[in-house]
């Protein structure tokens, strides 16, 4: 899975921990979630959207395998 | 996994303190016979002690033992959040795969008085195999 969480961040230049204490997660959570070693639940996820005020299709994209056949 | 079974985040440094403390006891007192001159007791027949002479130093350093690695294991981190969650569960599970491998290695290896040490070892090791494999985990960001 991909995301664009670092570029969302870094147009609301926002740090990690800015984005940590607004979403109630640890700094090394979203370092993780940026660096695409840990996928939210969709919790996080619709909170992460939430304060970027994006949608989470816009954060969060499938990897062209990981995408099912329609 | 809900967090309202973890203990409060407050018991998490008096569990990484007294841990040592009743590491070290416990195994001098199991490799060493150690005991504190202070924590012996005259026992009668009585319900829970029997015999002439006891000393609790090896009673004291087991549970202190299961205390403080229950302290230092399952207390609240500052910021518990779903990936703490997800890294407490992977460790119970790789700590309890490791203590079955460890247990049929015991099962093969020791005999007789032997087994009983190993024994004492698989009480505590699925603890301190849960408490390091989380700690390297939640420590690497």
């Amino acid at each position: 899975m991909k995301n664009r969480v670092k570029v969302a961040r870094a147009e609301y230049d926002y740090t990690q921990e800015d984005l940590a204490k607004a979403l109630g997660v640890s700094r090394q959570t979203i370092s993780h979630i940026e660096k695409g070693k840990y996928v939210p639940s969709t919790l996080l996820a619709l909170k992460m959207a939430h304060v970027f005020k994006r949608s989470v299709n816009d954060l969060f994209t499938l990897d062209e395998e990981e995408t099912p056949e329609s | 996994m809900k967090t309202s079974f973890l203990l409060p985040h407050q018991l998490l440094k008096p569990g990484l303190i007294l841990l040592p403390i009743f590491l070290a006891l416990g195994l001098a007192c199991l490799h060493f016979d150690f005991e504190l001159a202070f924590l012996s007791i005259n026992g009668s027949d009585g319900f829970i002690f029997d015999g002439n002479k006891q000393n609790l130093t090896n009673e004291i350093a087991g549970i202190g033992l299961i205390i403080s690695l229950a302290f230092a294991g399952f207390s609240k981190l500052k910021h518990e959040d779903e990936r703490s969650l997800l890294i407490r569960l992977e460790s119970l599970l790789f700590a309890f795969y490791f203590n079955a491998c460890l247990i049929v290695v015991g099962t093969l290896a020791f005999y007789g008085f032997g087994f009983i040490y190993a024994l004492t070892y698989l009480i505590y090791l699925p603890f301190l195999v849960y408490l390091l494999r989380f700690w390297i985990l939640i420590r690497r960001g």
